[in-house]
């Protein structure tokens, strides 16, 4: 989906978002839902100008591409698809014609690269929420530089453990910071716990 | 107030002060250099360690961070070509032609000195407006601060320069979600979904972190970045360097100037600042032939600048709570966890800690200087590391930032959802600042408002100088856009002008 068209989306839920924030303020007592109301009506204000807008915006745009379009018959079908590069790239005579397919293949690239990373930020709270900071920092920090990173095994294994030492030696057992043990190990595990068991033998 | 001041002075070189101001200085000394990662995502990322800390023990820690990055900014711009950071663009332009002829050392010699004059002169002119301000500070009241929080709000939205209505939208938008937890007037909950973990609102910690640090780390991976891949032989002089700072002293002290001033105003910052001071550095040379093509002058000046405006854009973060920039907006998000008010107290009763702040800046920078003086040769290698090897290690900060504050995983969740509306938002070019002072400033706008709606009803908005504040945001608004308006009528005049004459 285009920016533009991500854009409506997001102005349209703004605007649903502003309208539930006033009606849930409805019954409250006029002191407690004057700001709320005075806030609120004043960005939803601007939210339905900023959705008139993004309206707008897409209208023109479509407009403008289907006559362009007319004027210039698209020479690949993938164009319409990408919104300005398609738009540059239906002029027979552009010099971005030449590099068209590696503009594609560039941006197929970094589209994969996101979803992959945005995937990854996902695994990590999973990790976090179900194993807990210090066998995540372990066992996902291998994983990504492994498999994500193609990192070779040494610099995989040595970066894993590095990340592991400096959550349990600076946060857990010299900070103190009552890291979570993840939902797993805390229903099926609760006693074990690393750091306590370093600070017992160091006594610490 | 001079007790203040050398109060301010003994404070940084206490325990744990010092220490906590070396670590702080050492992770903006990496953050600088390497080009991905910005003073402003570290900062946020920053914030939830100082929970625990005492006022002067955190701001040694944050500003020690942040006074340095610019500094260390310029090595990457000056050896790569790249910013190291945004605010150490306008470098480049002179310092990399510089490194190309074989003069890398002076370059860098000259941006380093420049940047702890800069610093400094920022940092004392911080510390002579107190005596002006002050008066002025103290003779505001709630209906005055409640103007004053509109107006820092409007002028970090019309930051935002094309899309200002998506940055009023967006601070609007961290209004309300200011507003989410228990209403102070009733203690009532609100917008908080039968959740207790929300009663005491949205945490700024997960909400600052997820918008800016998680697109950063999508960037990093995304582009597959790779520091530097050019290989940078040994640096020599670096003195001559130092030579130059004061033999172009003129250039050196009116840009420090300058960057100070566009500090102070809201909205401008060091970015501005870098390009402003080398644009001042060319026009007041008699031979300018030379800039861009490696003129040492063209490093001084930017180097003075962007240091010198971190002095200046605490003056109105400081004395009136209206942040000077995106990286002050956080900045105060640290005065709320540490449960201090921007304003008169900052003035009166914590001017030591005011004080504090100077030095602390001063320091810093004398200290990075020192190191870098020292590690030149080794700190270019730095800039060799991989992004991907840094991933792993941000994204558990990332969660463990979002997550320490209140021991909580809804608040990694939080900080995952924001991250993902920050993602959103970079991607379809919404401003994300606005949001995070709509977030910050939300309460007390609140609370000022309820202040002076009980006292004086809606009268407290025709109060003299709430008038005067409130035009003055409503002129930052709309005076860009009737600029705008005005130069393509008149544009348009003249086409048709041009057109009839045809």
């Amino acid at each position: 989906m285009s920016p533009k068209r991500i854009e409506l989306v997001v102005s349209l839920i703004i605007v649903l978002l502003l309208i539930w924030v006033l009606w849930e303020a409805r019954g409250w007592p006029p002191h407690s839902r004057l700001f709320p109301w005075l806030i609120g009506f004043s960005v939803l204000v601007l939210a339905v100008i900023q959705l008139g807008s993004s309206i707008w915006n897409i209208l023109t745009a479509d407009s403008m591409l289907h006559e362009v379009a007319e004027a210039f018959p698209p020479t690949h079908s993938a164009a319409t698809e990408e919104g300005g590069v398609a738009f540059m790239t239906t002029d027979k005579d552009s010099p971005q014609l030449d590099h068209q397919p590696e503009v594609i293949a560039e941006l197929e690239i970094v589209h994969r690269r996101v979803i992959g990373i945005c995937a990854w930020i996902i695994v990590f709270f999973l990790g976090i929420w179900l194993l807990g900071f210090k066998i995540t920092s372990l066992l996902l920090t291998f994983a990504f530089l492994k498999f994500s990173a193609n990192e070779r095994w040494a610099i995989s294994v040595t970066l894993s453990v590095a990340n592991y030492l400096f959550f349990l030696i600076v946060f857990d057992y010299a900070l103190r910071v009552p890291l979570s043990s993840g939902l797993l190990l805390e229903s099926f595990a609760p006693g074990f716990e690393i750091g306590r068991i370093l600070r017992a033998l160091t006594g610490g | 107030m001079i007790e203040a001041f050398v109060s301010g002075f003994l404070q940084v070189f206490t325990f744990p002060t010092f220490p906590l101001l070396m670590v702080g200085v050492l992770i903006g000394f990496a953050v600088g250099i390497l080009p991905g990662i910005g003073g402003l995502v570290t900062l946020a990322l920053m914030l939830p360690f100082v929970f625990e800390m005492k006022p002067v023990e955190a701001f040694a820690f944050l500003l020690g961070m942040l006074a340095v990055t610019s500094t260390t900014g310029d090595i990457t711009s000056i050896l790569f070509g790249v910013p190291g950071e945004s605010i150490t663009a306008a470098t480049i332009l002179d310092g990399h032609p510089m490194a190309k002829k074989g003069e890398a050392g002076r370059a860098l010699g000259a941006a380093l000195m420049s940047s702890l004059v800069g610093a400094a002169i920022g940092a004392f002119a911080l510390a002579a407006s107190i005596p002006v301000v002050t008066p002025l500070v103290l003779s505001f009241k709630s209906p005055e601060f409640f103007a004053l929080a509109l107006l820092g709000i409007t002028f970090v939205a019309s930051l935002s320069g094309k899309s200002r209505l998506k940055g009023m939208l967006a601070a609007g938008l961290g209004v309300v979600l200011a507003m989410v937890g228990l209403d102070p007037q009733s203690g009532m909950p609100r917008y908080t979904f039968a959740m207790p973990a929300l009663w005491d609102g949205v945490g700024l910690v997960p909400v600052t972190v997820g918008l800016f640090a998680i697109p950063e780390v999508v960037d990093l991976w995304a582009k597959g970045t790779s520091i530097a891949k050019k290989k940078v032989g040994h640096l020599g002089g670096v003195w001559q360097g130092v030579k130059d700072t004061f033999h172009h002293w003129g250039v050196t002290i009116r840009c420090s100037l300058l960057g100070t001033f566009i500090g102070i105003i809201p909205g401008l910052g060091a970015g501005v600042a870098q390009w402003v001071a080398y644009a001042h550095a060319v026009q007041s040379s008699s031979d300018k032939e030379d800039f861009g093509k490696g003129d040492v002058r063209g490093v001084l000046g930017p180097g003075a600048a962007n240091n010198s405006a971190l002095g200046g854009a605490l003056i109105p973060t400081i004395a009136f709570g209206v942040p000077g920039s995106a990286s002050m907006a956080i900045l105060l998000g640290a005065f709320l966890i540490q449960g201090l008010v921007p304003g008169p107290n900052m003035l009166t009763k914590h001017l030591d800690l005011t004080f504090a702040f100077v030095w602390l800046i001063v320091v810093s920078n004398v200290i990075t200087v020192a190191l870098c003086f020292l590690f030149l040769n080794q700190l270019a290698k730095v800039t060799y590391v991989r992004g991907s090897l840094l991933i792993p290690g941000i994204l558990l900060l990332v969660y463990l930032g979002a997550y320490v504050e209140s021991k909580s995983i809804l608040d990694a969740g939080i900080m995952l959802l924001f991250g993902f509306i920050g993602l959103i938002m970079v991607y379809i070019d919404w401003p994300r600042p606005p949001l995070i002072l709509g977030l910050v400033l939300g309460g007390l706008i609140e609370r000022n408002f309820f202040i002076s709606y009980g006292l004086h009803g809606f009268r407290f908005l025709l109060r003299p100088i709430v008038v005067v504040i409130l035009l003055l945001g409503t002129a930052a608004l709309f005076l860009p856009a009737i600029q705008e308006v005005l130069r393509k009528l008149l544009g348009l005049k003249e086409e048709l002008v041009v057109s009839e004459k045809d």
